[in-house]
């Protein structure tokens, strides 16, 4: 096979990461690094690499899209973001200090968690009414236009823990080349109480920012390869795209589970990788 | 200067206002502003890098592997070739129209894009005269740039 095809083999697969992602709700970066490392073969400073800059492309495509409709807290965001590019700067750093094999273990093992809060729904929370002292300080609260354009006002709690969690979301992205969105939004849903609109909208317009912080180490590094990066960012690009616009009514509960199952394969693998088994 | 792209920032969000407030939507003032317009640099940030990177992808093909990149699918998988990692070696790779520089360049576009989104941030807390927020936008980018500049590698 020529460089040619297979960059295009890469990025077929790569628009099939990025619909089965748009498809059941989580971003197709941690789909990118063990279809790079188990499926092709590459080293994971590779596959890492690629990752982290399709995330980039992905999340700031949706990101566009959740700003211009006002369900971002840009105020919250550009809070949060002190922890988590700081974090992932840290978590890059760390990156090419480690042995490949630990990031395989920490990779199936973060792969292995985040098929939790896929388990429960979140989001069912009540309003927060007093805000944390933090939040009044820095104006951190706000309100979000519902479907009927009726605007619903939301207070802010748990600051500190919220800020911490982000700190460990960066760290995670940085390491491992993903946008640890799941991370993100369970701390604003879970520990900050914001309504689950607003957390998601609000760690998609995060994402970019944390992937752009450990992306430039990663580039200089020189671990991002242009014949696996580029395709792979163009075509998880394509698939995200396709998916947002056509299947986002096409949750089945059959597809999400059978979904799960292959994440929880898959993270397995990934382990035994690490652990020098497979 | 300054003050005149700010102006036509505002000009341009108070535009969008008034066509929602038309349309019967919801209006946030002065955040509307920021949000047109980080919305506009989202998207057009994201598909510029994508067009670069397909005119690199498009140069490679025509114009095959440069010296010191990889030449066959087993010198790509086992690393036998040396990525352009820094400015310099992507700025003279695309001036001597390769494919793969073009690619990185691309690729470097597409890294920035959320950087400039902080950017304008900054400039629009500015505006705002909210300092505290332009603190933490600054440290946010400083980060940014620290990681750009190759400082941690």
């Amino acid at each position: 096979m020529s460089l040619g095809e297979f960059s295009l083999v890469l990025f077929v697969a790569a628009v099939g990461a990025g619909l089965l992602g748009a498809l059941v709700g989580i971003g197709g970066g941690i789909l990118i690094v063990p279809l790079l490392t188990l499926a092709f073969g590459f080293n994971i400073h590779v596959a890492i690499g690629a990752s982290i800059v399709s995330v980039i492309a992905t999340s700031s495509g949706a990101a566009a899209a959740y700003v211009r409709d006002h369900l971002t807290n840009i105020r919250i965001g550009m809070f949060l973001e002190l922890a988590t590019t700081t974090g992932a700067a840290s978590g890059a750093v760390i990156a090419g200090l480690v042995n490949s094999r630990v990031l395989f273990l920490l990779f199936g093992a973060v792969l292995l968690l985040s098929l939790v809060p896929m388990l429960r729904r979140l989001g069912s929370e009540e309003a927060v009414v007093t805000n944390h002292p933090l939040a009044e300080a820095f104006r951190l609260h706000g309100a979000y236009p519902e479907a009927d354009g009726r605007l619903v006002p939301y207070g802010v709690k748990g600051v500190p823990g919220g800020f911490v969690m982000m700190y460990i979301a960066g760290l995670v992205s940085g390491l491992l080349g993903i946008g640890s969105g799941a991370l993100k939004v369970l701390a604003m849903d879970t520990t900050m109480g914001l309504p689950i609109k607003v957390s998601s909208a609000t760690s998609n317009f995060m994402i970019g920012v944390t992937a752009a912080a450990s992306a430039g180490i990663y580039f200089w590094r020189g671990d991002v390869t242009p014949l696996v990066a580029g395709p792979v960012a163009l075509g998880v690009l394509l698939g995200a795209t396709i998916g947002a616009r056509f299947l986002v009514t096409f949750r089945s509960e059959t597809i999400r589970l059978l979904f799960m199952a292959v994440l929880a394969v898959v993270s397995v693998e990934m382990l035994l990788r690490g652990a020098g088994v497979a | 200067m300054l003050e005149g792209v700010l102006k036509k920032m505002a000009r341009n969000g108070a535009a969008a206002e008034d066509e929602e407030a038309r349309r019967g939507e919801v209006t946030l003032p002065s955040v509307h502003v920021m949000e047109v317009w980080i919305s506009h640099v989202l998207r057009w940030g994201v598909v510029l890098s994508a067009v670069v990177v397909l005119v690199g992808a498009a140069l490679f093909l025509f114009r095959g592997p440069g010296a010191s990149d990889p030449h066959s699918l087993h010198d790509l998988v086992h690393g036998l070739y040396t990525n352009r990692s820094s400015l310099s070696d992507t700025v003279s790779g695309v001036k001597d129209h390769q494919g793969l520089a073009v690619v990185d360049l691309g690729l470097m576009l597409l890294i920035l894009t959320p950087v400039v989104r902080v950017g304008m941030t900054f400039v629009l807390f500015l505006a705002q005269k909210d300092w505290a927020f332009v603190a933490i936008t600054a440290v946010v980018l400083a980060v940014l740039i620290a990681g750009l500049s190759g400082a941690g590698v």
